[in-house]
């Protein structure tokens, strides 16, 4: 049913679209037809060369996910248990926290050079803050009760941290978390742009000045599915690591 | 009740009946809250509890239960005074064979853990055995308290008296000798409560508990108790301790119907009463 929906709003923008191509609002050579983009995306597809750019991209910004949620989630357990950690972080968090993630390329690229470890650099540094904050909150937040019976049954810090106070702060860190994912992937595309040379984001960049528009619109489209894939293996791993908290939200409102 | 025994008249001042060996001994506890401790809640207490005795304490409403059943437990740093647990004091933590089941019950279970889950928590501290001999154990506990078939629903899943037989097996899957109980059935029905009284007093026959119950409720208290520990007003200290000399097994029915339970409940709400309205007399009767 879901599914039939959805379907019916895409096919709704696409006749739209068709409609703008018909009626010449645009240049055709700035808007291509639907179908122009649809050959062009089965090009995409059938090119190693594109789908190589795919894998960079993505492989990329996995890399820069996988190394985002750790450091975020270490950084705010420290903030949270260590009160003078985050207070002399405040400054930098709130400095740092608000720059576009492009705008940091030209700094980095002074600092770390080129290469995958432009790349980590930027999606962590785009990304750690929501899973940094979200942490902080949670681990600041945990129930009094929850510790309480923690340390009852002997736990020290360390057990606390890890067995009571991570779990009961997991839902809230996935809000970062799923943040976090979408951030990789326009940290991974963006540093293609300005401090890469290869990628998907560097290929759009090629091909638009080529003006190579149905290839740009294919791949504009591409970085949209990938977004939806990364959501959904948020979605995946959501379920693995806090599925319990969604079925309990779900059966306290169907009782 | 025997000739000898004279529990309606135990004078506060006197030291109670003298217990071989206290499994726990409270001294002097004091602790006080807030800017230059302006709240003294805790106002020099002092009782003990021999082995196997089932001893409940109540007080008026705001007279620090909380406060108290925490420094009990090691949880809490008193301002002064000692516990003592089979002769070590807390003052390092919440020692092993001491286990506390909290009155807010469904968020001390952990949600992200199964009953048997939670249960296996409570074994933390013991060495030894296999994880499926663990299991076996927790089962076995969750059985006592009623909950076979529940091993692998979710603490969110069972009802309010089911999560707090949860955390009782919990506490006794620690191999407690002591079981802290704070107002453990506050927020259960009347049918459920009155079972789980009975529940409770039969599993600390069972696997030879000795019990501390902070309670508000006084049937609660003289129903359950082998002795009473009487607290006053805040700044809190020990009003009057009183031997319950009721048989045991205890009874729902007969039991507080007995002259000795009205005897022994008038006695301890009157007491309440004072603490309640000192100015005498002009408080509604209880």
């Amino acid at each position: 049913m879901i599914w039939l929906r959805r379907a019916l709003a895409l096919a709704i923008v696409v006749l739209l679209w068709q409609a703008v191509v018909w009626l010449h609002v645009v240049p055709e050579r700035y808007l291509p037809s639907p179908a122009d983009v649809a050959v062009a995306a089965v090009a995409m597809f059938a090119s190693a060369e594109d789908m190589r750019a795919e894998m960079l991209t993505v492989g990329r910004a996995l890399a820069g996910f996988a190394l985002t949620v750790p450091l975020g989630i270490a950084l705010g357990a420290l903030g949270a248990l260590v009160p003078a950690f985050q207070k002399a972080l405040r400054p930098w968090t709130e400095l740092l926290r608000p720059l576009p993630p492009a705008a940091v390329i030209p700094i980095s690229v002074f600092a770390i050079g080129f290469g995958i470890k432009l790349y980590l650099f930027i999606i962590a540094f785009a990304g750690v803050w929501a899973v940094y904050f979200n942490t902080v909150a949670a681990f600041s937040g945990t129930s009094d009760v929850l510790t309480r019976t923690g340390r009852a049954f002997g736990c020290d810090r360390l057990a606390l941290t890890f067995g009571v106070v991570l779990p009961s702060a997991m839902p809230q860190i996935f809000v970062g978390i799923r943040i976090a994912a979408t951030v990789a992937l326009i940290g991974s595309v963006v540093t293609d742009i300005f401090g890469g040379e290869d990628g998907l984001g560097y290929l759009l960049f090629e091909r638009a000045f080529a003006l190579r528009i149905p290839d740009v619109f294919a791949l504009t489209l591409l970085c949209g599915v990938n977004g939806m894939l990364f959501n959904q293996m948020v979605l995946v791993l959501r379920r693995l690591v806090i599925g319990w908290h969604d079925r309990m939200n779900a059966e306290a409102l169907a009782a | 009740m025997s000739a000898d025994v004279v529990p309606l008249r135990t004078d506060a001042a006197r030291p109670a009946a003298p217990v071989e060996a206290p499994l726990l001994a409270v001294e002097g506890l004091r602790k006080s809250f807030g800017a230059s401790a302006a709240i003294e809640v805790l106002a020099g207490i002092g009782f003990k509890v021999g082995a196997g005795e089932f001893v409940s304490v109540v007080g008026p409403s705001g007279c620090g239960k909380t406060t108290l059943l925490l420094t009990l437990s090691g949880l809490l740093r008193p301002d002064a005074g000692d516990v003592r647990f089979a002769g070590h004091s807390v003052r390092g933590g919440t020692p092993a064979g001491l286990a506390i089941v909290f009155q807010d019950y469904s968020r001390s279970l952990f949600p992200w853990k199964t009953n048997l889950g939670n249960v296996l928590f409570g074994m933390r501290r013991i060495s030894g055995g296999s994880a499926a001999e663990r299991a076996e154990q927790a089962r076995g506990l969750l059985a006592a308290v009623g909950l076979s078939g529940f091993e692998q629903h979710y603490p969110w899943q069972v009802s309010g008296g089911m999560q707090q037989r949860v955390a009782i097996a919990r506490g006794l899957a620690s191999q407690s000798r002591l079981l802290l109980l704070d107002e453990p059935l506050a927020s259960v029905d009347a049918q459920t409560r009155a079972d789980m009284q009975d529940l409770l007093l039969g599993i600390a026959q069972r696997y030879g508990q000795t019990c501390v119950l902070v309670t508000h409720d006084v049937e609660e208290a003289v129903y359950m108790g082998d002795r009473i520990v009487v607290l006053s007003n805040r700044p809190t200290h020990v009003v009057r301790e009183i031997v319950v000399p009721l048989p045991r097994p205890r009874d729902q029915i007969t039991t507080r119907e007995s002259t000795d339970f009205l005897d022994i409940r008038h006695e301890v709400l009157a007491l309440i009463r004072r603490e309640r309205h000192p100015e005498g007399g002009a408080g509604p009767a209880p």
